[in-house]
């Protein structure tokens, strides 16, 4: 259909005619097609500013009340007081973003390992990338159970290879254990997460001209100096791109440390979701739970901007401003 | 698609809404209503000519309850029941609702919260029961029930009632007693189970043979916190402690510290630390554990799920001296907000009429009727209760409620459970003593309760 009005306007002789049978209604059309982009932009902006935007300031409204039995009641900043002296949301913080900051370097350097490593050409290599990507697409509650069958203190295959180390007491107790207990959810999380990672660094990798790689073969660069040289520097966009994800993903990790933890022993994996799901949904404190989660908000609005910062000014300098040294 | 966010069950041709929204056939009905109504409007003039009679009015009542969802078993039953009260009071539609039961509490105490629960009858877990009744005031008192029908309610009833006045019916008893397995004790040499606290643990090491065959399976993970706690919180027991008196908590009291030592002892010898409830209870069914705390209701359901266990499943009461242990009672409430209430109230009277009560009791497998003079009304029941062989120690057993253990906290029975696990997940794995877990989970308890 546009075709074919491009054709009849291009025309010369078409114009007139065009011109003469529609007169007013071109005038019309122009400007049915300049609020077009608002038109096809309305049911989004409905639904984010109904479902998205309505529920964040709701949630934020609630943060400064006190809801009791239909009877809301304004508090001002009573529910932040609390939190500010409760030890147990310090705790939560501290865990979140001890357990974002391992995710973030464990999903990147396990994602550009194995992308380095299928990036290689070797025969089979479409089928292990495939394999690779497996964990990604299971779903979370079946990874969990498998981890706990895993990580098992009687049954687990785990336990059974420790128990052939001399000395380890084959009786580990991987969940509920004060310090393993993160270890593990760490293994786990990474586990499910990694091929993302690997992925996007390997379409990223793939990117990168091998004239690159043959020119510094000929100056003879090694094979770190050319990782260093070319390949690190062409995917640190990618890289920082993915550390942000990272953060963002492990900051609201929730079901794989519920269903695994629960956010125990004590407050040990007890991250800033699990203690917002336990006030609102086992203690009913609905707006003590709002109030973390602002501040929740808050956090992960403040660390992403953060991550952002660093990389622009950081990387970019050191690795594409300055040139590739 | 999650349980919760189904808008509509069909089960057994019951119509089932979730949560106050609205079924899909009501929101078809409503909205092919509405369309016809669009089209008739020019021709009202013409429908005023007919001779229309207005129907017999209906009175719907809004039952909410974890039944219909999850597939449960125990529906059928319940349908059944409540089938016959609408074909007895035809003016009367009873219309289910409501969430499953790992959400049911969550929902209806956001729905309390809120304003108020949009329901005529509710049935809910004892905890929920006693937030409705006891901090939102939104029950119905039902001893007019009880007495019209004359039946006793067991004492459990205490943590429902309020200034005199009784406003829940227990209709599900979950009661625990100590359950085992007759073969794998005779196999370790006892002839009988254990009748005091050095017994049982005596057992559970002499039963326990990993990673073939273990002596208790009591569940120490916090990631089953629920169900933890569920079984945990009887252990303040023992020695006569409570979680809480009254408005006091009470959570590291020298008798509770006992009380959880024990059971500490007890899970260490079974070899089931730190192993997951699945792989207990996989355990539990294909007959590998000699001794359970356990609840009586779906003890019956073992005949199939644990065909090698079922025959050998007995129980004895707790071994403590007291021989107490918790009763659960699941029970119906109305609601004072109901426009329905005398419907409502016929409601919950035909549940818990004897014959309708022993019909859910004896196909639901709940075999514990929370009425103390129940048998003088069925004689039936004293007949389930002879023939079946795992049921005597839970007849045994000394019941208390939630009521008792919890005091006034019973509304956040769920949050100190979570508090009292977490915290007690250290004393599992030996980093810290149980008299410490239970001192931090008092203060913690402390300042999140009285914050």
């Amino acid at each position: 259909m546009a075709a074919t009005e491009a054709l009849v306007i291009d025309s010369p002789e078409a114009k007139p005619v065009r011109r003469a049978s529609r007169g007013n209604s071109f005038g019309r059309q122009a400007g049915l097609r300049s609020n077009l982009h608002l038109k096809l932009l309305a049911p989004i902006l409905v639904f984010e500013g109904l479902f998205v935007v309505y529920p964040i300031i709701r949630g934020v409204i609630l943060a400064f009340q006190q809801t009791n039995y239909g009877k809301t009641s304004w508090v001002g900043l009573a529910n932040f007081r609390q939190m500010i002296h409760d030890p147990i949301f310090w705790a939560s913080v501290r865990t979140t973003f001890e357990f974002t900051l391992a995710m973030v370097v464990v999903w990147l350097s396990l994602g550009l390992g194995v992308a380095l490593l299928t990036n290689w050409a070797f025969k089979g290599r479409s089928l292990v990338r495939g394999i690779l990507a497996i964990p990604w697409a299971i779903p979370d509650v079946p990874t969990v159970l498998t981890f706990t069958i895993m990580l098992d203190p009687n049954f687990g295959i785990l336990n059974r290879i420790a128990s052939w180390i001399p000395g380890v007491h084959h009786q580990i107790q991987w969940l509920t254990a004060p310090n393993l207990a993160f270890i593990a959810i760490i293994t786990m999380v990474a586990w499910k997460g990694f091929p993302f990672y690997s992925l996007v660094i390997l379409s990223s990798l793939q990117a990168i001209p091998d004239d690159l790689y043959e020119a510094a073969k000929v100056d003879g660069a090694g094979a770190f100096q050319r990782f260093r040289s070319i390949t690190f520097p062409s995917i640190v966009p990618t890289l920082s791109l993915l550390a942000v994800l990272a953060f963002i993903f492990s900051f609201q990790q929730f079901t794989l440390i519920y269903l695994s933890t629960g956010g125990g022993p004590g407050q040990d994996t007890s991250t800033i979701a699990i203690l917002i799901y336990n006030q609102a949904f086992q203690y009913f404190n609905y707006n003590y739970a709002s109030a973390m989660a602002a501040v929740g908000l808050l956090l992960a609005v403040f660390g992403t901007v953060l991550f952002v910062v660093i990389e622009r000014r950081v990387i970019r300098q050191r690795y594409l401003e300055g040139g590739l040294s | 698609m999650s349980d919760s966010s189904r808008g509509e069950e069909s089960s057994g041709g019951v119509e089932v809404t979730s949560g106050g929204g609205i079924s899909r056939r009501q929101f078809l009905g409503t909205s092919a209503a509405g369309v016809l109504a669009v089209g008739l409007t020019p021709n009202l003039a013409k429908l005023k000519s007919l001779n229309i009679r207005p129907r017999a009015a209906t009175t719907t009542l809004k039952l909410i309850s974890w039944e219909p969802f999850g597939q449960s078993p125990e529906f059928p039953a319940w349908t059944k029941v409540v089938n016959e009260f609408m074909a007895a009071n035809p003016k009367i539609k009873v219309q289910w609702g409501g969430w499953p039961f790992s959400t049911f509490d969550q929902n209806v105490i956001a729905e309390a919260q809120a304003g108020g629960v949009n329901a005529d009858v509710v049935m809910a877990p004892p905890e929920a029961a006693s937030t409705l009744i006891a901090k939102y005031n939104l029950a119905v008192p039902l001893q007019s029930i009880t007495k019209s029908l004359g039946l006793v309610p067991i004492p459990a009833h205490k943590q429902f009632t309020l200034n005199g006045n009784l406003y829940a019916l227990g209709v599900i008893d979950v009661a625990f007693a100590l359950t085992y397995d007759q073969r794998l004790l005779k196999a370790a040499g006892f002839s009988k189970p254990p009748s005091s606290m050095e017994q049982w643990l005596a057992a559970v090491k002499a039963t326990t043979k990993a990673p073939s065959q273990f002596g208790a399976s009591l569940i120490n993970t916090v990631a089953a916190q629920a169900d933890w706690w569920n079984q945990l919180q009887n252990f303040c027991l023992p020695y006569g402690g409570a979680w809480a008196k009254g408005t006091t908590l009470t959570i590291d009291s020298p008798a509770n510290i006992k009380g959880i030592e024990y059971w500490l002892e007890l899970v260490n010898a079974s070899g089931l630390k730190g192993t997951s409830e699945t792989a207990i209870t996989k355990l539990v069914l294909g007959d590998q554990v000699a001794t359970q705390f356990n609840v009586a209701a779906g003890l019956s359901n073992y005949k199939t799920l644990a065909p090698k266990l079922y025959p050998n499943l007995r129980s004895t009461p707790p071994p403590w001296p007291s021989h107490k242990a918790i009763a659960r009672l699941h029970p119906l409430l109305v609601m004072k907000s109901s426009k329905n209430v005398e419907a409502a109230m016929e409601l919950v009277k035909w549940c818990v009429t004897p014959k309708n009560l022993y019909y859910l009791t004896v196909t639901n497998g709940y075999p514990i009727i929370p009425y103390s003079n129940f048998q003088d009304f069925e004689p039936g029941y004293k007949k389930y209760l002879t023939n079946t062989p795992w049921l005597p120690g839970f007849l045994e057993t000394n019941y208390v409620g939630e009521f008792d253990i919890l005091g006034q906290y019973t509304y956040a029975y769920a949050e100190i459970g979570n508090i009292i696990a977490t915290n007690l997940e250290r004393a599992v794995s030996g980093s810290a003593s149980v008299k410490s877990a239970l001192q931090s989970a008092q203060a913690q308890a402390k300042s999140s309760l009285h914050a």
